[in-house]
């Protein structure tokens, strides 16, 4: 004999079927629905650059610049929000989302023109050891974290990069070798084009003058013709410059400064949020 | 089999010229795994430029081939002098001597770049050990999203 169903278990298909609907449409709706059942997660992406990305003073301005600003919202504002939301990531399929497939689900707008962050990444040692990139850019609190930190978080750039540097004699010649190692993951500069790592050895004689100043961009570079060029810091091994001392000069103490910026321009130009990653002084005898 | 035999005779070579007591060693497969650390030794290649140049260990630096000129940054840490039987003991050991006083642990590779090269170790042209950015006039962008606009140009 078949017990009578109920009104809830005639409404129950029904209510699961509205959470469901109600789900989708919220995760691809800034994430508003999905901090019902998950604040904590929801709280925390709250506090990241991705949940932002569309309106960032420094976006903004460059999106006021672009020729096809449309363009850039495919990676900053998917949804069309302040920035990414939960379902651009996580899909606008059914409840529950299958688990995330990394890199592939963060090379979509990790890899965008101009960007080699995951390509590099999977050229790494850190690759090779089996990480991820939640392992680092995910990770609070000794576990995963939707506050994804970046290089503006402050904390991943503190000693993320190191120089080497020492003076040889060749003939009557004296060169600097520097080298710079970082210890990110991924290229260095990550992230998108207008970020770069500037090396400046510079060299002041006994009176204090300065009579070297030498700088190199790390980064994206883009030659007359309009072409893209890498020359971001690879990950796993160090890059070397070998600079002659102009030898007329009478060099007697070389500075060398190894610093992150996030603004494009030169390295004159004003980025409140540049970081001096290293930085060594050397007395020459 | 001459050549094979003429390797097996410059490893044996080097490493009774480099076997120096009290001079801590490295063997090459050693020094190969360290280079896959975060933190791994500096390599300085003592044999001076046109060895240097025609093949060295992958992450060597040329450092010349005086000791007396060579300047280190004072920041200490591990070195590995690569070195090879046309180095002079003496000159080896002016050069442990000089990095020994700047506060470096000093390591001599095991044969040298012989005994590298008979492990079946990978040696690289020089110029992959150095970058050369902005030889060429570039113009920074301003980010992804300039489109074709141009940026500033710098040389």
């Amino acid at each position: 004999m078949s017990r009578p169903r109920s009104i809830a278990d005639r409404a129950g298909p029904a209510i699961v079927a509205l959470a469901l609907a109600s789900l989708q449409a919220t995760a691809a709706d800034g994430g508003k629905g999905c901090a019902d059942c998950h604040p904590r997660q929801a709280a925390a992406f709250e506090r990241s650059a991705m949940a932002r990305a569309a309106v960032t003073p420094a976006f903004t301005a460059e999106r006021a610049d672009a020729a096809d600003p449309r363009r850039c919202l495919r990676c900053h504002a998917p949804g069309g929000g302040r920035g990414v939301a939960c379902g651009d990531c996580h899909g606008s399929g059914p409840h529950p989302f299958p688990p995330l497939e990394q890199p592939a689900v963060c090379a979509r707008c990790h890899d965008a023109p101009g960007e080699n962050t995951v390509r590099s990444f999977l050229d790494s040692p850190a690759f090779a050891a089996g990480l991820r990139c939640s392992d680092c850019h995910a990770v609070a609190d000794g576990g995963f974290n939707h506050h994804f930190r970046g290089a503006r978080s402050g904390d991943l750039l503190r000693d993320a990069a190191t120089l080497r540097a020492f003076l040889r004699s060749e003939g009557d010649r004296t060169l600097a070798t520097v080298t710079i190692r970082h210890r990110a993951g991924h290229a260095m500069p990550g992230g998108t084009t207008g970020r770069a790592v500037w090396l400046r050895i510079s060299g002041r004689d006994e009176g204090g003058r300065e009579r070297l100043d030498r700088r190199w961009r790390f980064g994206w570079n883009r030659d007359r013709e309009g072409r893209w060029h890498d020359r971001t810091l690879p990950p796993g091994r160090p890059v070397a410059i070998e600079l002659p001392l102009p030898s007329a000069a009478g060099i007697r103490h070389l500075t060398i400064e190894l610093t992150y910026r996030f603004r494009p321009g030169p390295l004159d130009t004003p980025d409140p949020d540049a970081v001096i990653l290293d930085r060594m002084e050397i007395e020459l005898p | 089999m001459r050549p094979l035999l003429l390797l097996v005779a410059s490893v044996l070579l080097s490493a009774i010229l480099l076997a120096e007591p009290g001079w801590p060693q490295i063997a090459p497969r050693q020094l190969s795994r360290l280079l896959h650390e975060p933190v791994p030794p500096l390599l300085l290649d003592i044999r001076g430029r046109g060895a240097y140049l025609a093949g060295t260990l992958p992450q060597a630096l040329n450092a010349g081939t005086d000791p007396a000129g060579f300047l280190p940054d004072g920041r200490g840490g591990d070195v590995v002098l690569i070195s090879d039987d046309s180095v002079e003991r003496e000159r080896l050991a002016a050069w442990i001597r000089r990095l020994t006083n700047a506060h470096h642990r000093v390591f001599i590779l095991q044969g040298g770049v012989a005994a590298w090269r008979a492990a079946g170790l990978p040696l690289v042209q020089a110029e992959q050990n150095y970058v050369r950015p902005g030889t060429v006039p570039f113009i920074i962008p301003r980010g992804l999203c300039e489109g074709d606009e141009p940026a500033q140009e710098y040389r």
